[in-house]
């Protein structure tokens, strides 16, 4: 069996007294995208930043494709994609130039044309970036973090702000590296993102995972099911009635309502990652 | 247009800017400039010849050295500090006197001084050195000097030094550049980060915007022209007529620099497009260094016409009455400058409502 | 991958049109100022003397033999002369002041001086011609008579071929490239920072350590560069062209050092310009001293960038051994090397 490609165990990282991140233990495998969920400050970023040797952890330990990410980072930066949660390209450059540029500190040969097509550039590819939306720019930060095929991809809020084309555009790439056996780390605070995308999504709050399966799973653990159903009386009074799928006898409830007059609607209601997260945490995803 | 708008806007122009480089930059500019051209050429460093002196007892040559206007005097507490500043060219010339010097002086005794020389002196400052204390010794010694000699310099018109030859440009750099690129910069600034539409959706008008930048760099090259003339010695006596004139001086170059900041794109185009004007802006200042070319030659360019009227006021003393022609033309300069500005800034207007 | 990363900080450079802008400005500035300072030292002050006496006069042969003045057959040839500035200054010796002086009795002369002479130099003229004539004609003998005098020169000996002003310019000017070079390059540092890119190189196979090494080989061969630009266009690159290159490859290092100290320490652009000052300019002065030795003081010789200043003008102005310039180069060196690992630390420091 393939070893995983990120497996953590207790990662801590302390800014004085403030613990950003703690005793964090988890496991991607390759192939998978997982999603780490989480309002600002939750201590996703910083998670990517031990993760991609950027800073070192506090306490604990993580092995990213079998090295060590305090003692082998240059060995595993060579197989890792980064993006950043703010823009950091060489704006006087144009994308092209940007490109080539990392794609030499790799020391791979890649065709940055054929990337720049697929992230919806090509055309403008000889243009500054300074020019460029921030759609754009960022389109051009994932096409960067993919130059050299990585076995990991660290995407620290990609699709942040970005309208809807350039976040399809990102969500393809995601997939497509996904399926060629690329491990995706995503962090996010767009539940839906989240719900689409990954295969298993980890909740983060104050530092600490306070959940972390498949969205499906999450949903079927942490969230209730019901159907919502209109109902007109015969006096014509139209009434709403919620009917919990979980632990009770549905169809005898709906059977029960067809009696009482004529069933306008039915709705199914299913939890969102956002409500478990809520419920979890006592708060949003957002802020 | 309301005036407290404008000053609350220039209040908050003044805030930001004063993190901007170009802020710094177009105020240390013509300030360092005018020191540095003071350094090279003279008014700060005259070439006056300097004098050390160390006496082992009291003595009076100190005091009538110092009160003459040919020389450096400088007095040491030890020997050894004056054969160091000797060495190094603090002083060129460093006499060490014995105590008793100036009794032995007056009664017409031999007496025995030690004086160090700086290898690197000039023959020059070394005759003007020795001449000047030998004119001091014999008086102390009471020797009687029938003939005194005074210094009668020829030709009504004074050669230009260097540094009255600089000024000029130091001038014309001083007031563009401080009226300039504040509001040309902050303008373009504010059009990346689209903060223009922010202020304008308020009761804010464009036009006000546009008169708190401006009044900006008014300010900014009122001050760098004062501080320019005023280093330089050149401020003269008429403030008034003189601030007047800078004022409109300041006021073209900030005017233009508003309407730069409009239509160049992002901070390259504008520095290209300075970089292009350079010669046009600059020339009558540079001209000024040649006094070979023709006066004629300098009045082709509309920055004459701010820095003329300065020099002609701050260093000649001219009236009102003297400058009357070329006031017009630079009143007639700032008049179209605003003309533009007022008809881009409301063609603008009109592109921001039909894009909203 | 260090050659890389100077292909791209060579890029941006030429990228950015301030800079580029700058750099060749001051470059053209500083060479147009050398050519504009005086290339030689006036060594003379000519004085001429219109004689309405005879020549023969006792008193006349002694003032020409005394003063060694130019000789004007009329007031009106030399007034002319002073006022081209043939002479620096012109005196009259007519039929009435001869007798007076013959009498012993008080008399005033006019000294004649070309126009635009400073004042001071005016009263020291008068000075000069006082202190001769009096000398001469005072019956108890000038102080001549009075001073024994024994003279001890400090430095090299150069009585009669002083210095130039562009002679002594040049070193102060080849340090202002320096200094300018290290603001440009601990604005490209930290541009980096502010930017957020240098995160981007260093998640790359990229260490640290050729990031600093990269910014540093540029650094040091753009300083080399224009410094060396700077002696070729000036012709003193021939004076001693060896001590020169490794004075201007310890001055480079020397000013890496100090624009990574100013781009460790700076928080942003603002930041570079505020600590820019604050090194640059004390940086600045012994260069001063050697153009403006009247401004020199025993504590200037602490600040570290006298050992490159003062290695250069003796290398360039009085042709040095090297065992004389031995002390400059060693210790440059060891100050380079200090302020390189210093400002290489806090960069490291910064980037982690």
């Amino acid at each position: 069996m393939a070893q995983p490609a990120i497996v953590a165990e207790d990662l801590t990282y302390r800014y004085g007294d403030l613990t950003a991140v703690d005793h964090i233990s988890f496991q991607v495998e390759e192939g998978e995208i997982i999603g780490m969920l989480g309002p600002n400050g939750a201590g996703k970023t910083t998670t990517v930043m031990m993760l991609t040797g950027q800073i070192r952890p506090a306490e604990g330990r993580a092995r990213v494709l079998g090295m060590d990410i305090v003692k082998e980072t240059k060995q595993i930066q060579r197989h890792i994609g980064v993006t950043f949660e703010t823009t950091n390209l060489y704006e006087q450059l144009n994308a092209v130039e940007n490109l080539q540029l990392f794609a030499r500190l790799y020391g791979v040969r890649a065709d940055i044309r054929d990337l720049l097509e697929k992230v919806g550039l090509a055309g403008r590819e000889k243009e500054r970036v300074a020019n460029y939306s921030k759609g754009m720019k960022q389109r051009l930060m994932v096409a960067r973090a993919m130059l050299h095929n990585p076995r990991i991809l660290f995407l620290d809020e990609p699709t942040h702000g970005l309208d809807p084309v350039s976040s399809r555009t990102i969500h393809t790439l995601i997939q497509e590296a996904a399926e060629r056996g690329t491990a995706v780390f995503l962090t996010t605070h767009d539940m839906m993102e989240a719900d689409k995308l990954c295969h298993r999504v980890a909740f983060i709050n104050q530092g600490k995972i306070v959940a972390l399966d498949t969205p499906a799973a999450l949903k079927l653990r942490y969230g209730k099911r019901a159907l919502r159903v209109e109902v007109e009386a015969p006096d014509g009074r139209v009434t709403t009635h919620e009917i919990p799928l979980d632990g009770s006898d549905g169809i005898q409830e709906l059977a029960m309502l067809a009696q009482r007059g004529r069933i306008l609607t039915v709705h199914s209601e299913e939890a969102t990652l956002e409500d478990i997260f809520i419920q979890l945490t006592g708060r949003g995803l957002v802020g | 247009m309301s005036l407290q708008r404008i000053v609350v806007l220039l209040g908050k122009e003044a805030r930001l800017n004063a993190t901007n480089v170009f802020f710094a930059y177009s105020i240390a500019m013509p300030i360092v400039l005018s020191l540095l051209v003071g350094l090279v050429f003279g008014d700060i460093f005259s070439g006056m010849p300097r004098l050390g002196i160390y006496a082992e007892g009291e003595t009076e040559l100190l005091g009538l050295l110092d009160a003459k206007g040919s020389l450096q005097v400088r007095v040491y507490e030890s020997p050894d500090v004056l054969r160091g500043d000797v060495r190094r060219g603090a002083v060129q010339v460093g006499l060490i006197l014995p105590a008793g010097f100036d009794q032995a002086l007056r009664r017409g005794e031999v007496t025995r001084i030690h004086a160090l020389r700086w290898g690197e002196a000039s023959l020059r400052d070394l005759a003007l050195i020795e001449t000047a204390v030998a004119d001091v010794m014999v008086e102390l010694a009471g020797i009687p000097t029938p003939v005194q000699v005074e210094a009668v310099p020829l030709g009504k018109v004074q050669v230009a030094s260097w540094s009255q030859r600089f000024l000029p440009l130091l001038v014309i750099m001083a007031v563009l550049l401080g009226g300039l690129l504040v509001p040309a910069t902050s303008l373009i600034t504010e059009k990346q980060s689209r903060t223009l539409v922010a202020v304008t959706t308020t009761p804010t008008t464009l036009l006000e915007v546009y008169a708190s930048k401006v009044l900006l760099g008014l300010l900014i090259g009122l001050f760098t022209g004062w501080a320019t003339l005023f280093l330089n010695n050149a401020f003269g006596g008429q403030a008034a007529l003189l601030l007047g004139v800078l004022g409109l001086g300041a006021l073209a170059a900030s005017l233009l620099g508003a309407l730069l900041g409009t239509l160049s794109k992002d901070m390259d185009t504008f520095i290209a497009v300075v970089k292009g004007l350079g010669l046009l802006l600059w020339g009558p200042g540079i001209l000024a260094l040649i006094p070979q070319v023709p006066e004629w030659v300098a009045r082709i360019f509309p920055t004459y016409y701010i820095v003329d009227p300065v020099l002609q006021i701050s260093q000649r003393g001219a009236g009102f009455s003297e400058l009357a022609g070329e006031l017009a033309i630079l009143l007639a300069l700032v008049g179209t400058l605003l003309l533009a500005l007022v008809h881009i800034v409301e063609r603008r207007k009109e592109k921001m409502a039909l894009a909203e | 991958m260090i050659a890389t990363l100077i292909a791209k900080d060579l890029k941006l450079y030429a990228r950015n049109r301030l800079y580029s802008f700058l750099t060749v400005f001051a470059l053209l500035a500083y060479i147009g100022i050398y050519f504009l300072v005086p290339a030689s030292t006036n060594e003379e002050l000519s004085i001429g003397l219109a004689l309405e006496v005879p020549q023969e006069h006792p008193l006349v042969q002694y003032v020409v033999r005394f003063m060694e003045p130019q000789l004007f057959t009329s007031r009106e040839a030399l007034l002319a002369s002073v006022e081209e500035g043939e002479v620096t200054a012109g005196l009259v010796i007519t039929r009435e002041v001869l007798a007076r002086l013959q009498q012993g009795q008080a008399v005033n002369l006019p000294l004649y001086v070309t126009p635009g002479t400073p004042s001071y130099l005016q009263e020291a003229l008068a000075d000069v011609v006082a202190v001769a004539i009096n000398d001469l004609v005072s019956p108890g003998g000038g102080r001549m008579r009075l001073i024994e005098e024994t003279e001890e020169v400090l430095g090299p000996d150069l009585m009669g071929a002083s210095l130039s002003m562009r002679q002594r310019l040049l070193p102060m000017l080849v340090m202002f490239v320096l200094l300018i070079e290290a603001f440009g390059m601990a604005t490209l540092i930290n541009q980096e920072v502010v930017t957020d890119t240098v995160r981007a190189l260093l998640v790359t196979p990229l260490r640290t350590s050729q990031f600093i090494a990269g910014k540093a080989l540029l650094s040091v061969g753009l300083a080399i560069t224009q410094v060396l630009i700077l002696l070729v266009a000036t012709g003193q690159i021939v004076t001693a062209p060896l001590q020169l290159l490794v004075l201007i490859l310890l001055g480079g290092l020397f000013m890496t050092g100090v624009a990574f100290l100013i781009a460790a320490i700076a928080r942003d652009y603002m930041g570079v310009f505020t600590w820019g000052l604050v090194f640059v300019l004390p940086m600045m002065l012994p260069g001063l001293t050697v153009a403006f030795p009247g401004m020199a003081s025993a504590w200037m010789e602490w600040i570290p960038s006298f050992f490159l200043v003062d290695g250069l003008h003796r290398a360039l102005n009085f042709q040095v051994s090297w065992g004389e310039l031995s002390g400059n180069l060693v210790s440059l060196l060891g100050i380079s090397l200090l302020l390189l690992a210093l400002g290489g630390t806090l960069l490291r420091r910064r980037f982690q």
